[in-house]
């Protein structure tokens, strides 16, 4: 199958694809630009320059974590951009997803999940979707922070993906993965959070 | 022997369609890709002339095999003032000026070590006779637009570092046809255009290179289209034996068998293989190097030119139109572990053509995402 050559929204990993896609479906976006799964922050941030010089490229959308230091990310995506011909990057990233047009050049959209404003990733992203006044939700995170540091497995960053996964266990069918968990209604596609992901998404891509 | 010429970045003002363009980063092996009327012949005619110095026989050349001869000029030709050709000298500069009007310069300059300069200007001059000290002395005086004197001649001035010297255009017109395929070119430079070499410029090449060391790299080149061949021979051609021509012995074929056909590509190749060897400690130009030739034929292809250029210090400029051409190159650029290439696609509307450069590391990312690099 052709690639999509001219709008391309790059995200990390399968995960978060699969997030990306359901939420398109939901609020039915026109499917007019491709969803690339980079593999990895590193294959991404190297993409981006070549991608930008590619002759049919208009619009590149990224995706990514910001991790656990939202102001070094934003940081090292100005450093990249501006090499790469785009030097008037915010200070700080827009809340509602920065968007970057240059006269003659591709737009780029960017957005550091979970939500431009905060460090974290797409399990914090995923655990603002989770239904207002669940029940579960705080009784994950007890569990999950219950862990005594000596049986603790995963590292502290990766606290909101275990909570969010304990969450996904005990649902309908449990262990259900993220994206599916938006089409089977465990998670709320049409919060604030969501739709303003949604909003930019338009922003960018819409014509 | 002249000093091996390499050229680590480029610099060109008002020639042909680049108004400004400025190449900061060339490699030993650069694939020069961009839409039509992008400028990628005219970015190997801009190496050209700066190589050559601003050589009489490379600009009628280069005006000559573009059918550059003025239309105004016939004028001159039918009132019996012309002798030669009627070169139209405007199609030199950019944005073909009126030269009745203006005085157009152009100039091409290498970057970085060894970086010279090479200017090229248009301009009237008037030949005075003086007397000094009872001597009769020649003077030149190129005259200022104002007061060009109608029908004072035309020259070109040329100006390299601070040698200078004025060309009438007078000797250009009437200066020998010189292919620029010439392989006795005094210039370290091989060009293969996008036609091909003729069959005699092969023969010369041919010439060189039979029963040496390097016979075998064209032996190599061959075999990428055509693995049967066993020998080559160049023959006079019986009706017009100042003409010669390939004739190949094919394995498992009793008889010689003209070398054409096997194919345009062939052709196309050996060309490009005999001015590779040519070109030795100098630059490499071939344009639409794709032509003829198969797309599984690309990688090897670029493996043979990338090993030669490093073998015969030939520095490589090539343009092409072909995708297949691309991934070629970055399949060979990949095998080989080969980090002194890159791709420069031209874009922009003329006037404001630039250049956008592709590192193998880069082009690696370009074959994976599917990444329009044309």
């Amino acid at each position: 199958m052709n690639k999509n050559k001219s709008s391309i929204l790059l995200v990390e990993g399968p995960d978060d694809q699969h997030v990306v896609w359901t939420l398109l479906r939901h609020h039915k976006v026109a499917e007019n630009f491709e969803v690339r799964d980079k593999g990895g922050i590193d294959q991404l941030l190297e993409t981006v320059p070549v991608q930008l010089k590619g002759s049919e490229l208009r619009r590149l959308g990224i995706m990514v974590d910001a991790d656990e230091n939202l102001a070094g990310r934003w940081q090292s995506l100005t450093v990249l951009l501006g090499k790469a011909g785009y030097p008037e990057l915010p200070g700080v990233p827009e809340g509602a997803g920065t968007i970057v047009e240059h006269e003659g050049k591709p737009k780029i959209g960017i957005w550091l999940m979970p939500d431009n404003r905060t460090s974290g990733m797409i399990e914090d992203f995923i655990q603002f979707l989770v239904p207002a006044g669940d029940p579960l939700i705080d009784h994950a995170r007890r569990c999950v922070k219950g862990i005594g540091d000596s049986h603790r497995r995963f590292r502290p960053s990766y606290l909101s993906k275990a909570e969010i996964h304990t969450w996904l266990a005990w649902q309908d069918h449990p262990g259900t993965p993220m994206g599916q968990a938006i089409t089977r209604k465990y998670l709320d596609a049409d919060c604030r959070h969501a739709a303003g992901f949604i909003a930019w998404i338009r922003r960018l891509f819409g014509d | 022997m002249p000093k091996p010429i390499f050229l680590h970045g480029l610099e060109i003002k008002g020639f042909r369609p680049f108004a400004h363009l400025t190449l900061p980063e060339l490699s030993r092996v650069n694939l020069i890709v961009g839409k039509n009327s992008c400028g990628k012949t005219s970015l190997l005619e801009a190496i050209q002339l700066f190589v050559a110095e601003g050589a009489v026989f490379n600009i009628r050349d280069l005006l000559s095999s573009r059918n550059e001869i003025s239309a105004e000029r016939r004028g001159e030709a039918e009132a019996g003032q012309m002798i030669g050709d009627n070169l139209a000298y405007e199609a030199l500069f950019f944005g073909r000026p009126d030269l009745d009007l203006e005085r157009p310069e152009l100039s091409i300059a290498s970057l970085g070590p060894d970086a010279t300069i090479l200017h090229v200007a248009y301009c009237r001059f008037i030949e005075k006779i003086e007397d000094s000290d009872g001597q009769a002395r020649r003077r030149i005086i190129i005259v200022e637009r104002e007061d060009a004197a109608e029908g004072s001649p035309a020259a070109l001035q040329v100006k390299v570092g601070d040698r200078e010297r004025l060309v009438p255009i007078e000797i250009v017109d009437r200066s020998r046809r010189v292919s620029r395929r010439d392989l006795d070119s005094p210039f370290p430079f091989q060009y293969v255009p996008a036609d091909g070499l003729s069959s005699n410029d092969i023969a010369r090449g041919w010439d060189k290179v039979t029963l040496t060391a390097e016979e075998g790299i064209i032996y190599s080149a061959l075999r990428l289209v055509s693995a049967d061949i066993e020998r080559v021979a160049f023959v006079a051609d019986t009706r017009t034996p100042y003409n010669r021509y390939g004739m190949t012995k094919v394995s498992g074929q009793s008889k010689p068998i003209p070398l054409r056909s096997l194919g345009e590509g062939v052709n196309h190749l050996l060309g490009i293989a005999v001015s590779l060897i040519a070109a030795r400690d100098g630059l490499l130009l071939v344009d639409e190097i794709e032509n003829g030739l198969h797309y599984s034929v690309m990688t090897r292809m670029w493996k043979l030119i990338l090993d030669q250029s490093r073998a015969l210090n030939v520095q490589v400029f090539a343009a092409t139109h072909s995708l297949d051409c691309i991934r070629g190159f970055q399949a060979a650029t990949a095998e080989l572990g080969f980090g002194d290439a890159r791709l420069i696609r031209l874009e922009g509307k003329s006037g404001n053509i630039e250049g956008v450069s592709f590192d193998p590391a880069e082009l690696r990312i370009v074959t994976e995402e599917d990444i329009e690099v044309r």
